[in-house]
């Protein structure tokens, strides 16, 4: 209580300077929040009453589903297995995903030499091949016949390109995928992070005999811990909605996939292929409670507001 | 970190009603070839007037504003050889990923314009835009000239008729002979097989002989049309009155399916697609004796020229032998795998002028001589053959091959509108590259197929109709 009272008390002292520098806030991110609204909030809310509206040669009607449009979705014989192949992409995306951007960081942070930013760059570079082109190059880092790493492929047992894009790879390939096309960016917010842990503890922990390793697990690593979590709930949201990837793969037609891999697949496939838009508002807003549900889950058990 | 594929589709969907409310205008890619002059032809302008008389005037391609073609590149030559022949024609057309049409039909029902007066895509695809949300094309019967749908293979227009209805004309058809290598087939001493019995025997045969030899491919989507589709397996067999009959226990559907694990397991039949590099490679070093496959691969896959797929020279390496019969039936069937259609909106408010192009198109040797495919409609065929006559990597008298088995391509291999062959690669393909047989998993098929065709309004029906 004291504390938020402190806040107000602050606040009411600069209320009066505040209301110019609220309207240049405003001006600044008006461009942002115009886009927003156009192209995230009016789509989702637009979502909302899809959810009940009927589809007649691609015309709305309004509240005339009732919850038609509920049961077609989650009657659908595909449901089970695009949530299945999710879970599995999920699974091994996220809790990998943020290791590997952890240790990483961390392992930048250890040397801080100009070779650490030359990699750091480095690791930012795949980022500019996000989504299709990123997808149209795993399928030749895969392919045993004209991939770079073809001994190493071939070691593991593949013959072409079918067999390392194997259903059962998928889930792994994916994650590969959307691995560096994001890592390079949260490594960069991770290193930002670890930059700003103060100077003296570091210091302290050295003096106090702590080993790079010590340093990084007891003292580094917790102190960034608010970017652990916030690269959580962002990548799970994110990750949910998985969809370039298999729909490049499946377009690329050089391994057999379905064509609805994922939950968003089998979105589109609803409003696309067969006109239900509503459907697939009903399965789209799934995929959102779900990322809703997994942020306020990990926030519900971290104290990452509180820090 | 995946890239946020439901903003991606907002935008998609904002841009294309975007696209569609600025339809009056002309996009970017829109090529205005040519403008109606307005006083060539006065009659033909006063008999267009008229409108609601079918197939009434003279010159019904003389039209005040230009008719709405939606193409891709190759398909070009159509209208620019349509506007050298009707001078007066007016036609407006635009390059398009037809992938994507289906979706924009119902963007454009939406938005209550923007529809394409003329739309070039496979059956599969106009039939999904044939669908009762979708309602997309027009029925040619009225605008037609007499007969002319009766001069197209029984085979390449039975995907465009719905009942009664004329819902496209073909541009061309894919149909499947088997190609072979003939210098090989020579030096070893073989015959060509002429049934299905007689091509499972070779394969053994090839086995025993001349390991690492390949008689075919069982490794995309093209293994069910040029496998089950000559057997008439039901998997998709349509009664036109909306039910469609699936039924992959059938005898014709295991008889194939077993031929396929048998040649599979001696290596002579490939796991991997035509495509595949491994499989390309097999083909380049000669190890190939047969190859069931679209008539197209002669022109487009064998090539037999510097830029071509398989052969970069044309030295007498490939010919092509008749479709195969399975032993005791009448009629060996063959499949086809691609071959394209024209249609015509039903909002458009010039439907004498684009079925005159669409017919033109479909039947004039002027365009099927050059147009690449097989031509759909049999007057026309013998143009094609202008294609192909003079490449030297043909042995055989390939035209009369290909001409012969089009009056095979069997018309009750139903055009549906669900992903099919998505779903077997997904679910037969997929597996037995894996390391199943065909045998374990083409029954898992049936049920996915089935929700499909329910899904997509379509009634199951428990008999076989009338093939």
């Amino acid at each position: 209580m004291r504390r938020v009272s402190r806040i107000e008390g602050f606040a009411n002292d600069r209320r009066q300077a505040g209301t110019s520098r609220d309207l240049s806030g405003l001006a600044f991110t008006s461009s942002y929040l115009v886009l927003l609204v156009l192209f995230g909030v009016f789509p989702g809310v637009y979502a909302v009453f899809l959810l009940f509206a009927e589809f007649d040669q691609g015309t709305p009607r309004f509240f005339e589903a009732g919850l038609e449009n509920f049961r077609i979705a989650f009657t659908d014989f595909r449901l089970g297995e695009v949530t299945l192949n999710l879970a599995k992409f999920l699974a091994v995306s996220v809790p990998l995903g943020v290791f590997l951007v952890t240790l990483l960081a961390v392992l930048l942070h250890m040397r801080r030499s100009r070779g650490a930013a030359v990699l750091r760059t480095l690791y930012f570079v795949p980022a500019a091949l996000a989504g299709v082109p990123a997808v149209l190059l795993t399928i030749f880092m895969f392919d045993p016949n004209v991939s770079p790493f073809a001994p190493l492929l071939r070691m593991l047992g593949n013959e072409s390109v079918v067999n390392t894009l194997s259903q059962g790879n998928l889930p792994t390939i994916f994650m590969i995928i959307s691995f560096f096309a994001g890592a390079g960016a949260w490594i960069a917010i991770f290193y930002g992070g670890l930059n700003a842990v103060p100077q003296e503890l570091i210091e302290a922990s050295v003096v106090d005999g702590a080993s790079p390793w010590q340093l990084a697990w007891h003292l580094k690593v917790p102190m960034i811990k608010p970017y652990i979590i916030y690269m959580l709930v962002i990548v799970f949201a994110g990750n949910v909605q998985l969809f370039a990837e298999p729909q490049v793969l499946k377009a690329a037609a050089v391994a057999p996939i379905s064509p609805t891999w994922s939950p968003n697949q089998l979105a589109f496939s609803f409003a696309f292929e067969l006109g239900l838009f509503g459907v697939a508002a009903v399965i789209s807003l799934a995929m959102l409670i779900v990322g809703l549900l997994a942020a306020a889950i990990v926030l519900r058990f971290t104290d990452l507001f509180r820090t | 970190m995946t890239i946020r594929a439901s903003r991606l589709i907002i935008v998609a969907l904002v841009l294309a009603l975007v696209a569609a409310a600025c339809s009056g205008g002309v996009a970017e890619t829109t090529t205005t070839v040519d403008e109606v002059t307005g006083t060539t032809s006065s009659e033909g302008t006063q008999a267009t007037d008229s409108g609601s008389e079918p197939s009434g005037s003279d010159q019904p391609w003389v039209i005040d504003e230009p008719l709405k073609v939606w193409i891709d590149p190759p398909r070009e030559k159509a209208v620019t050889l349509y506007l050298e022949t009707f001078p007066d024609a007016n036609i407006e057309y635009e390059f398009v990923d037809r992938g994507e049409f289906p979706a924009q039909v119902l963007l454009f029902n939406a938005a209550g314009e923007g529809w394409p007066d003329v739309m070039f895509a496979e059956p599969e695809i106009l039939a999904r835009a044939a669908d009762e949300q979708h309602d997309y094309p027009l029925d040619l019967t009225p605008y037609l000239s007499d007969g002319v749908v009766d001069g197209f293979y029984p085979g390449g227009i039975a995907p465009c008729l719905d009942g009664d209805r004329v819902l496209c004309l073909r541009n061309d058809i894919a149909h499947m002979v088997v190609w072979y290598n003939a210098p090989k087939m020579a030096e070893f001493g073989y015959e060509l097989p002429t049934t299905w019995q007689e091509y499972e025997a070779f394969g053994e045969q090839v086995a025993a002989d001349h390991p690492g030899f390949l008689i075919g491919a069982f490794g995309d989507e093209q293994a069910l049309d040029t496998y089950y589709w000559p057997s008439r397996c039901p998997v998709q067999v349509l009664d036109g009155e909306g039910g469609v009959f699936i039924d992959l226990a059938d005898q014709r559907c295991t008889r194939v399916t077993e031929m396929a694990d048998n040649l599979i397991e001696l290596g002579v039949l490939s796991k991997v697609g035509p495509f595949d590099p491994a499989f390309v490679e097999k083909i380049q070093n000669d190890e190939w004796l047969l190859f069931p496959a679209a008539n197209w691969y002669g022109e487009f896959v064998f090539q037999g020229r510097e830029d071509g797929l398989y052969y970069q020279t044309g030295e007498g390496q490939v010919g092509a032998a008749p479709p195969l019969l399975w032993e005791g039936e009448d009629v060996a069937w063959t499949g086809a795998r691609g071959g394209a259609a024209w249609a015509v909106s039903q909002h458009t408010g010039h439907p004498e002028a684009a079925a005159h192009f669409v017919e033109w198109v479909t039947t004039s040797p002027i365009f099927q001589g050059v147009a690449g495919g097989y031509p759909a409609y049999a007057p026309a065929a013998p143009a094609w053959a202008g294609n192909i006559n003079d490449n030297p990597l043909y042995a055989n008298d390939v035209v009369s091959v290909v001409t012969e088995a089009a009056d095979l391509l069997d018309p009750s291999w139903g055009s549906v509108r669900y992903d099919y062959l998505g779903t077997f690669v997904d679910l037969v393909i997929g597996p037995v590259q894996s390391g199943s047989t065909v045998a374990e998993v083409f029954g898992d098929l049936e049920e996915p197929l089935r929700s499909l065709a329910e899904l997509n309004g379509y009634a199951l029906i428990d008999s076989e109709p009338a093939r």
